[in-house]
């Protein structure tokens, strides 16, 4: 068994279990009118079978753990950032509005790069922020407060 | 109604100056996109579709649909004078497009394949207007059997037949319809998979969904391994004149490629990626000296791009008619109309007349904004190409914030589209196609609800689905589909990989 197919499989599987327990905790119903829970039943089974299909069914070229955890660590520095990148945006929007968020979402986001720069990174922050609200607060007239408090 | 009849509304409502502006709007930011390595035409769409929301129906929709065969004519501009293929439809124009470039004759590639990719659409769009209405009343027959079958069909063909390992894209078509169930169950309200968490209520929201798996994701991966970005040659505008020769010798090339493209976009699961690489072989096979494809053949790049984009109009046949997406694209266009509260299905031709045919008439307007766009404007594109990823990447990243904050002015919703962007690096790394994902989502609480109401209308008999015969003939066509994919997996032993 490959180790990508291991791991999908099992994921899979483990959804499909989520699944079949949220068709068994809703009415499944009778066939001539079938209650909420049927269809994630239905699919779950499905999803079951394909779960298991996936653990077995060379689909992929094969790759070693050793593979995967390079492939893993190659991507964690964008992923880390742009992920930080969109939570800061999420946290900071109702709480201080659309210039902090949208600054913060940026500066993080840009460290994603890796020859990314500190001043080059400021000023696109702010450049976007300014953008930002030039085109969705004024241009589009979207009700979203530029700075909290303001 | 007749036909003029019909025309005429559509005349009247893609020439306002609204649907003007969002048509001009759409096909610029499509080539724009499509020019750009890294920027799908799927990420721009769904990016997009909130600030669709204030529109009217017709203007969002000709707006997003002109960033779709937007970024068809772009995604060859890049192939050409890069051999980056802007979009995975012009991936084939690279192998003549770029050895025409390098000869110096780039500007006769760009010109032929502005002409090859007008040539395909206007035949597309004509397709469109005179066979989707014959289609939905055909359609208008259906019952609820007919539907579900139909949409089995539909996701069965468009995640075996796309690129990728079957087994993987059956599987995440499943995953999308559960996804699609989140939410109050429209019958007896109540929730499903929402595990306490009231702003899943409502469901999973489309928009986050692509935005997150396609636009974030997309992000990561470009920054993981940037897009190759080659320094192009200056064109000049009289080095894009083709001679009377080469041009006769696309006039052949560019039919068979529209005759390819209009059939392969009017079926679900094909779409233009498909018809283009088709419509390449057929040249190769049918040339008199195959050889000199891949060395700058100027057929090699007309056949596809006729293709590509012929297939990327009729693609609205049956997404239009039946309700039903022949891609993820198309599927986000179904979620835009669901949002504006328009049905896709054999009753949008009658119940929106100015809709759908507005929309037919914007796509004639659209592509001759795009051919009047395109080749003045060739020398600027390549300047584009030299923005700088690193201010290029953070701004979609706040666009994507943005623009899914103001679905619903909802924090929770952003969240969940950095949730999907780690998804999508998850199933990347496990080898999943998300594509078929997006089609599951959108087609899932449609399904359930055409099933149950199969099952209500025969009084719970499974039988209703074979014993009409529409019905009968879909689901035959879909385990046929998934025999031929069986045997051709069992034929071909050596693994297929799915390196994306």
């Amino acid at each position: 068994m490959q180790i990508q197919n291991a791991l999908a499989g099992a994921l899979i599987l483990v959804l499909a279990a989520c699944t079949i327990r949220e068709g068994l905790v809703h009415e499944i119903g009778m066939m001539a009118r079938i209650g909420p829970g049927f269809f994630p039943l239905m699919l779950g089974a499905i999803l079951a079978c394909l779960g298991v299909a996936v653990l077995f069914v060379p689909e992929t070229r094969a790759q070693t753990l050793s593979d995967m955890t390079a492939e893993i660590v190659k991507t964690a520095r964008p992923l880390f950032f742009v992920s930080a990148g969109v939570a800061a945006f999420a946290l900071l929007i109702d709480r201080s509005g659309l210039v902090p968020a949208t600054f913060a979402s940026v500066v993080l986001g840009s460290y994603g790069n890796r020859s990314a720069r500190l001043v080059p990174v400021l000023l696109l922050g702010i450049g976007l922020a300014a953008l930002a609200a030039l085109v969705f607060r004024f241009g589009l007239g979207m009700h979203m407060p530029l700075l909290r408090g303001l | 109604m007749d036909f003029f009849a019909n025309l005429g509304t559509g005349i009247d409502a893609a020439f306002s100056l609204s649907a003007l502006v969002s048509c001009f709007f759409g096909v610029t930011l499509g080539t724009f996109i499509g020019v750009l390595p890294g920027v799908g035409p799927l990420a721009t769409v769904a990016i997009l579709l909130p600030i669709t929301f204030g529109y009217e129906p017709t203007d969002a929709l000709i707006m997003l649909a002109g960033i779709y065969y937007g970024a068809q004519y772009g995604g060859s501009t890049a192939s050409i004078l890069l051999n980056v293929p802007g979009t995975a439809t012009s991936a084939v124009t690279c192998l003549d497009g770029y050895p025409m470039a390098c000869q110096g004759r780039a500007g006769i590639a760009l010109f032929i394949t502005t002409i090859a990719s007008f040539v395909g659409s206007l035949v597309g769009v004509i397709l469109v207007a005179g066979f989707a209405p014959l289609l939905s009343a055909f359609a208008l027959q259906f019952s609820a059997a007919e539907y579900f079958s139909l949409m089995v069909l539909g996701l069965v063909a468009a995640s075996l037949v796309g690129r990728g390992a079957p087994l993987r894209s059956v599987t995440m078509v499943v995953v999308g319809l559960i996804l699609g169930l989140v939410g109050i169950d429209v019958n007896t309200a109540e929730f499903r998979f929402t595990y306490g968490i009231m702003n899943l209520a409502d469901g999973i929201h489309l928009v986050i969904v692509a935005t997150g798996l396609f636009g974030i994701a997309e992000i990561i991966a470009s920054l993981v391994s940037p897009p190759e970005r080659k320094p192009a040659r200056d064109i000049t505008w009289r080095s894009l004149m083709p001679s009377w020769a080469e041009f006769k010798a696309c006039i052949m090339p560019m039919a068979r490629g529209t005759g390819i493209g209009s059939a392969l976009g009017a079926l679900p699961g094909t779409g233009s990626t498909i018809a283009s690489f088709i419509a390449y072989a057929t040249e190769v096979k049918l040339s008199r000296n195959p050889e000199r494809f891949g060395n700058g053949a100027i057929e090699g790049v007309a056949a596809p791009e006729s293709a590509n984009n012929a297939a990327a109009q009729t693609a609205f046949i049956p997404t239009l008619t039946l309700g039903i997406p022949g891609d993820a694209v198309m599927a986000v266009m179904i979620g835009a109309l669901m949002i504006h509260g328009i049905i896709p299905g054999p009753r949008l031709i009658i119940e929106e007349p100015s809709l759908f045919w507005g929309l037919i008439v914007s796509f004639f307007i659209g592509n001759v904004m795009l051919v009047i766009l395109n080749l003045p404007l060739i020398g600027i594109w390549v300047r584009i190409l030299s923005i700088p990823y690193a201010v290029l990447f953070p701004s979609i990243l706040v666009f994507i914030c943005i623009g899914v904050y103001s679905i619903r002015n909802s924090p929770f919703d952003v969240m969940m589209v950095m949730l999907f962007g780690i998804i999508g690096f998850v199933l990347k790394l496990l080898r999943f196609e998300p594509a078929p994902l997006l089609l599951g989502l959108v087609l899932g609480p449609m399904l359930e609800e055409n099933f149950r109401r199969a099952l209500l209308i025969s009084r719970g008999s499974m039988m209703v689905f074979l014993e009409r015969p529409i019905s009968a003939i879909f689901l035959a066509g879909t385990l046929a589909l998934v025999v031929w994919i069986i045997v051709e997996r069992i034929r071909a032993r050596p693994v297929r990989s799915i390196e994306a």
